[in-house]
């Protein structure tokens, strides 16, 4: 199967979710058309070379690397786990999920940065629009207009970025200024993540896990392959702001993680992603596989901790956040060790910071594990046997990942 | 390079870009792709030559019509009315200048942006189209303005389809006219954001006729 036609795979089973299951009175089986489009990224055909968005100067092709299949396949599931667990579902989510997939799809197997950067447009339209829908507010407004402007300044950047030269002249500085900006902006980066912060708290985790599992992990996979492939004139100061400010949001996050009991687990995962980003503005070898790592471990405790507590669901949830802890062999350890040994290699100012951002991560993962602030709401109903079923299948292949964290990225991602 | 004087190619795109910027209601989406379209078209032509200035021309035609088609299908079929897209999201405080009055200014700052773009950034192999960049830039910071503006899905939608106009543009001024379907894919953003908003105009203007009617 070629990346077009799993693009339109993703997109065909979320319109006939959408179209079918309210006719059918089955609004609850949505997670069926995330995990068919996730297990049929299995016969997608990946390629041992990954080329990116800059690979190629002009000339629209599509190409799926081994770790864009693996997050491909690994967002489907986790996306079906999250609809599956969530206590009410509207209708709409199937379609918001399949358009991202699309987009995702696209995103990560385009080889030039208009099409990259148009996916990555796409994706954040149907994402506004849901969230207006959903939770019509500021924060909703707030994704359409500044994650819209994030995509906008990619969309310009990619006019520059095919002869952007290795000295630092005009062009060159702003393609680096403005993939800089729309990275940002994508990845929650502050000064520009104040709607993702916002959307944790406003919007349903059936509608924020689109952006949170498979949108954001994207952008972060493909600005690993972007970055060695720019020259040094863009390269410079791309990998400098995701530094600075991935750890300014991962600190930031990390304290507002630890404030904020009812929507902890959303900034965690921003502040993960942050440190992620960092970790690949250090340019070392080893942040890339760090990043793969963190990714994989939300794709895991995501399902449970991103919907809201559940009777029933206790003791998972506290596993869940157990998983999160920054002490091996748990999965939360492996992707920030990998991230610390970049950040090391930068020099003792940067080190530090890095070490207080996951110290503050650490705390409210053991917070979690105490189960505070994790009492269901009276109107939340309690989760039925298939729920429960599915909460420990997500806690074995947490504690999976933990123990054997190097074959599992090997096998997901093809890089171990 | 279609050698053209670069005066009426940015004046052209100024004008487009201005509708573009000040356009609202229920026909705003569609008024904006079209009048940008157009106004993007001489620039296309630079570097792409006549299939290059088909694409912002196109991308606003397929606009109206995507948008038009929409919307009645939208008011021919028997949907509950959902989201409203011409309603704001949140309500703005009442203030000295309103939405369009900010807008305006913002399209006037645009101009220097756009110029110092034009000026400073060579775009594409041959850097004396100051005139076709200009166009190109200016469009693009009146989409920039529109999402920073935003405050309904309408104004979304304007902007997602302006900035697809001129992220084509901008792309054939780079590559050239081997760029065209990598322009067009940029360049369907708008009547997808036309055909997007006319749906939901269109769910909600329904039973207002039917009001009417009764």
């Amino acid at each position: 199967m070629t990346p077009v036609v799993y693009a339109a795979v993703w997109a065909a089973t979320g319109v006939l979710a959408a179209a079918l299951l309210p006719l059918l009175r089955r609004r609850r089986l949505a997670w069926i058309a995330p995990a068919m489009a996730g297990l049929l990224g299995l016969l997608v055909t990946a390629s041992d070379r990954w080329p990116g968005p800059t690979s190629a100067g002009y000339g629209a092709s599509f190409v799926l690397g081994h770790p864009a299949v693996g997050l491909l396949v690994g967002a489907g599931l986790a996306l079906a786990a999250t609809l599956a667990l969530a206590p009410r579902l509207e209708g709409g989510e199937a379609l918001t999920t399949a358009f991202v997939g699309a987009a995702g799809v696209v995103l990560l197997s385009a080889t030039v940065p208009i099409i990259w950067s148009l996916a990555i447009a796409a994706a954040v339209s149907a994402l506004a629009v849901r969230w207006i829908a959903a939770a019509p507010g500021r924060a909703a407004l707030a994704t359409g207009r500044i994650a819209g402007i994030g995509a906008a300044s990619l969309l310009a950047a990619s006019a520059f970025i095919p002869r952007a030269s290795e000295a630092i002249d005009t062009r060159t500085a702003l393609a680096g200024g403005l993939l800089a900006g729309g990275l940002c902006a994508q990845l929650a980066l502050v000064p520009l993540g104040g709607w993702a912060s916002a959307a944790v708290s406003a919007v349903k985790a059936a509608d924020l896990a689109p952006w949170m599992l498979l949108l954001a992990p994207a952008v972060l996979f493909s600005a690993g392959l972007v970055l060695p492939q720019l020259p040094l004139g863009a390269r410079t100061p791309l990998a400098n702001t995701l530094l600075g400010l991935g750890l300014a949001t991962a600190l930031f996050n990390g304290v507002q993680a630890l404030r904020d009991r009812t929507g902890a687990y959303g900034r965690v995962v921003l502040a993960d992603y942050a440190l992620a980003a960092a970790a690949l503005g250090t340019q070392h070898s080893t942040a890339r596989l760090g990043g793969y790592l963190v990714v994989l471990a939300h794709l895991c405790a995501a399902p449970l901790l991103l919907n809201p507590a559940r009777a029933g669901l206790e003791r998972q949830r506290r596993l869940a956040w157990l998983s999160l802890v920054t002490v091996p062999p748990l999965p939360g350890f492996w992707g920030r060790f990998l991230a610390l040994q970049a950040f090391a290699a930068s020099g003792t100012a940067v080190s530090v910071f890095s070490y207080v951002a996951v110290a503050v991560l650490t705390a409210v993962a053991v917070r979690g594990l105490a189960g505070r602030g994790a009492t269901p709401r009276p109107d939340t109903p309690p989760a039925g046997i298939p729920s429960r079923a599915l909460a420990w299948l997500i806690v074995v292949a947490l504690l999976g990942l933990g123990f054997a964290p190097e074959p599992i990225a090997l096998h997901v991602f093809g890089v171990g | 390079m279609y050698r053209v004087s670069q005066a009426p190619v940015a004046s052209l795109g100024f004008l487009g870009g201005l509708v573009a910027a000040m356009v609202d209601g229920r026909r705003g989406v569609r008024a904006a792709a079209l009048f940008a379209g157009l106004g993007l078209a001489p620039a296309a032509a630079q570097l792409g030559g006549g299939p290059g200035a088909l694409v912002p021309v196109l991308g606003g035609l397929s606009s109206v019509i995507a948008g038009t088609v929409a919307m009645r299908a939208a008011i021919g079929m028997r949907w509950l009315p959902g989201l409203d897209p011409s309603v704001p999201v949140v309500a703005p405080p009442a203030a000295l200048f309103g939405p369009r009055s900010v807008r305006a200014i913002g399209a006037a700052l645009a101009l220097p942006a756009a110029s110092w773009v034009s000026l400073n950034v060579p775009v594409g192999g041959v850097a004396s189209a100051h005139g076709a960049v200009f166009a190109a830039a200016y469009v693009w910071f009146v989409g920039c303005l529109r999402l920073l503006r935003a405050r309904s899905l309408e104004d979304l939608a304007t902007a997602a389809a302006v900035l697809g106009l001129a992220a084509a543009t901008s792309w054939i001024l780079e590559a050239g006219p081997g760029a065209i379907p990598e322009a067009s894919a940029a360049a369907g953003m708008a009547p997808v954001a036309a055909a997007a908003a006319g749906w939901l105009v269109g769910r909600h203007r329904r039973p207002l006729r039917r009001e009417v009617s009764a």
